[in-house]
């Protein structure tokens, strides 16, 4: 699948601006469903289906600026980010105003009435790039 | 350093100190307004924020050593 232009555009923008040499970071999300937890255990998974399919695309955006020679990857990190709400309620009103992003009935059903700490764990990829030189 | 979809700010006021200057731009203007009023006093001479589309980030060409993506792209 082609990238999207759009990603493709900022990408290139943002390229003209840099000088050769320059580094470029690219935080994004794994494309699998965040966690959530409380308590160290794992009450379920959002509903992110939306969201996950247009994430390749846009990875496609930094891959296609490599394979023109205009960036070098130099360093791929996989790790996770954590979003901490002080309870269930409060984690469920930020879901719910999260774009593409749906609760499954049985977790909302948990995170309603839970009165303690709950955890969002998301996968992450950190991508370090050059500009390429000359 | 040119951030692209700073939000309200959030990791700019984290990661800014380390840098000598930093454009953090941001599509939507309440955003950027919530970033502004929220700015560390100690980094008002290091960030200014801007509001653009990753498309239409104002500069000129190799200004920047350094730019920055979150989940903006």
């Amino acid at each position: 699948m082609d990238p999207p232009e759009a990603a493709v555009g900022v990408l290139r923008h943002v390229h003209s601006l840099l000088a050769p040499g320059a580094t470029v970071l690219h935080l994004t999300c794994l494309p699998v469903s965040d966690r959530i937890e409380a308590d160290g255990h794992v009450l379920g998974e959002l509903d992110q289906a939306a969201f996950i399919a247009s994430l390749p695309v846009v990875e496609g955006a930094v891959d296609l600026l490599i394979a023109e020679g205009f960036l070098v990857e130099e360093t791929r990190l996989e790790h996770d980010v954590l979003v901490h709400f002080s309870s269930g309620p409060e984690a469920l009103a930020h879901f719910e105003t999260t774009p593409h992003t749906r609760v499954p009935p049985e977790l909302r059903v948990v995170l309603r009435d839970l009165d303690r700490p709950v955890v969002q764990r998301a996968g992450c990829l950190w991508r370090r790039l050059r500009v390429a030189r000359g | 350093m040119l951030e692209v979809g700073a939000g309200e700010g959030r990791l700019t006021f984290a990661l800014a100190s380390e840098a000598r200057s930093w454009l953090a731009t941001e599509p939507k203007p309440e955003s950027v307004e919530a970033a502004r009023q929220g700015m560390p006093h100690e980094l008002e001479r290091t960030v200014a924020f801007a509001v653009a589309g990753g498309a239409e980030v104002p500069g000129s060409p190799g200004e920047f050593d350094l730019a920055f993506f979150s989940w903006s792209l």
